[in-house]
């Protein structure tokens, strides 16, 4: 059980809040902190230090093993005989008429190995298209930056990044960042994101409904040719079990866009009326 | 001859910790420093996973945590055997001392975040190994806290501390940086005028 915010654990209580290991109440006691005018900006400036820490380190730290390790460890793993097999899915009979029991092992056996080997499948295609790392960065983002309290988003697109809004703005249109509000979404804030070694720009929407938690992130880059997979006019949905949030990405020739909403449908109307284009081609890609 | 559904599940299983392999790499390169204790670590841990194979459960245990938990393991029942280990089990039981309550919240410097790669490393790896390895299970692998809690056998309480002193100490390691740089670039023109005089 964990005590009750107070100075002495603060910092533990923002850390976790950050996390998003604390339950409504804890979390309530963090958001009342944060809103508190003399103590708040402080706070918000050290959740911000720690977000940005742990993206940084998931970027720099995040490395494959060397291929000569992951193909020995895996031959190791093929040829040596394992002792008994996982618990989960084995067959014991003892709580479950037998025949019962046999068909929910098989049917939970095959439902994991179709997941598992389209995942072998169907790797290829996300690595041919994007980094499947920049992927999974730009997911995490979008779900821990849009946590954070809006006064913490309070940068305009332009001062973020004068070249890339003009860049954005000659592609999309508008002044400032994207005006999403047709799909009932306003701008927060804009922001770099350490999400990639390429220089990276956030724009954090949050929706226009009272008391509503959902968010779009954009992620603007300039287009200097780092993803020739991405064809100009095709919309490339991404899925990756890594990124919990669906990500759509295409390029203008000037700019490359990630666009990520919380579910499908959100994303889908987004796009409509974020993308020039009317008709696009969406090109899926899974992993 | 083994039933169907044994052969089923047993390639299944192996599937899931091939995919794993690079997450157990990792963390074991981040405890020993060295790419070829790491190396050995894992080899070691999978052949325990794979012996160990029957005691895996996958509705309560994922994967990673699991294969985490056996390097863990690993990593304590060799420290007995070998000095560098052993350095890195005291560290696994290494304490930090908690940061001022006092102190202030905001550092003092900010932080060039574009610029910071190396120094974060360095900063990562001089943490006491407890605190490194909480930080890498939750920031790099993405661990909750209570499979953190399961991995290295404390109190999510525990888990939750380290984590937050770890990062306190990066963002302290990092504005140090930002300081000398700031440094830096107030005694570089200094010079420069000198010379033109």
């Amino acid at each position: 059980m964990l005590d009750p915010l107070n100075e002495t654990n603060l910092r533990d209580h923002l850390a976790a809040f950050a996390d998003g290991e604390l339950d409504a109440a804890q979390a309530a006691a963090v958001w009342a902190y944060l809103a508190d005018e003399a103590k708040g900006p402080a706070a918000i400036r050290w959740l911000a230090d720690h977000q940005q820490v742990n993206l940084v380190a998931r970027r720099v730290l995040n490395v494959p093993a060397p291929a000569e390790v992951r193909d020995r460890i895996s031959a190791m793993i093929a040829s040596e005989p394992s002792s008994a097999p996982p618990s989960s899915l084995s067959i014991t009979g003892n709580h479950w008429p037998r025949r019962i029991g046999y068909a929910l092992a098989m049917a939970a056996a095959m439902a994991i190995a179709v997941t598992v080997s389209n995942s072998f499948l169907r790797q290829a295609p996300v690595a041919n298209v994007l980094p499947p790392e920049l992927v999974t960065m730009i997911s995490r983002v979008h779900g821990e930056c849009s946590r954070l309290p809006e006064h913490l988003h309070d940068a305009h697109f332009d001062e973020t990044d004068p070249q890339l809004a003009k860049l954005t703005q000659s592609d999309l249109g508008g002044n400032g960042a994207p005006d999403l509000t047709s799909a009932g979404f306003r701008f927060i804030g804009a922001g770099p994101c350490p999400a990639s070694k390429i220089h990276t720009v956030h724009l954090l929407y949050r929706s226009t409904r009272p008391q509503a938690l959902a968010a779009v992130s954009m992620f603007v880059q300039a287009d200097t040719g780092q993803f020739p997979a991405l064809k100009p006019g095709h919309v490339y949905r991404v899925s990756s079990p890594t990124s919990p949030y669906p990500t759509l990405a295409w390029r203008s020739g000037k700019v490359i866009y990630f666009l990520l909403a919380d579910d499908d449908r959100t994303e889908s109307s987004v796009l409509q009326t974020v993308h020039p284009t009317p008709a696009v081609d969406i090109v899926t890609v899974a992993d | 001859m083994p039933a169907k559904g044994s052969c089923l599940e047993d390639a299944v299983f192996r599937k899931l910790i091939v995919a794993e392999i690079d997450a157990v790499y990792r963390l074991a390169c981040h405890l020993t420093h060295s790419r070829q204790q790491a190396d050995d670590l894992v080899q070691e841990t999978y052949l325990r996973a794979l012996r160990s194979a029957g005691t895996f459960t996958l509705a309560e245990h994922g994967v990673r945590p699991w294969l985490f938990k056996i390097l863990h393991n690993v990593i304590f029942s060799r420290g007995a055997r070998q000095k560098r280990e052993r350095e890195v089990m005291e560290d696994l039981r290494q304490d930090m001392p908690p940061p001022e309550t006092s102190a202030p919240l905001v550092q003092q410097h900010l932080i060039d975040w574009d610029n910071v790669d190396e120094r974060l490393k360095a900063a990562v790896n001089e943490l006491p190994a407890a605190y490194r390895v909480a930080f890498l299970l939750s920031s790099v692998e993405g661990l909750k806290y209570r499979e953190i809690a399961d991995v290295t056998e404390v109190p999510v309480g525990t888990v939750m501390s380290r984590l937050s002193r770890a990062r306190t100490a990066l963002v302290t390691s990092l504005a140090g940086l930002a300081a000398e740089q700031r440094l830096m670039r107030a005694r570089t023109p200094a010079k420069t005028e000198t010379r033109e005089t």
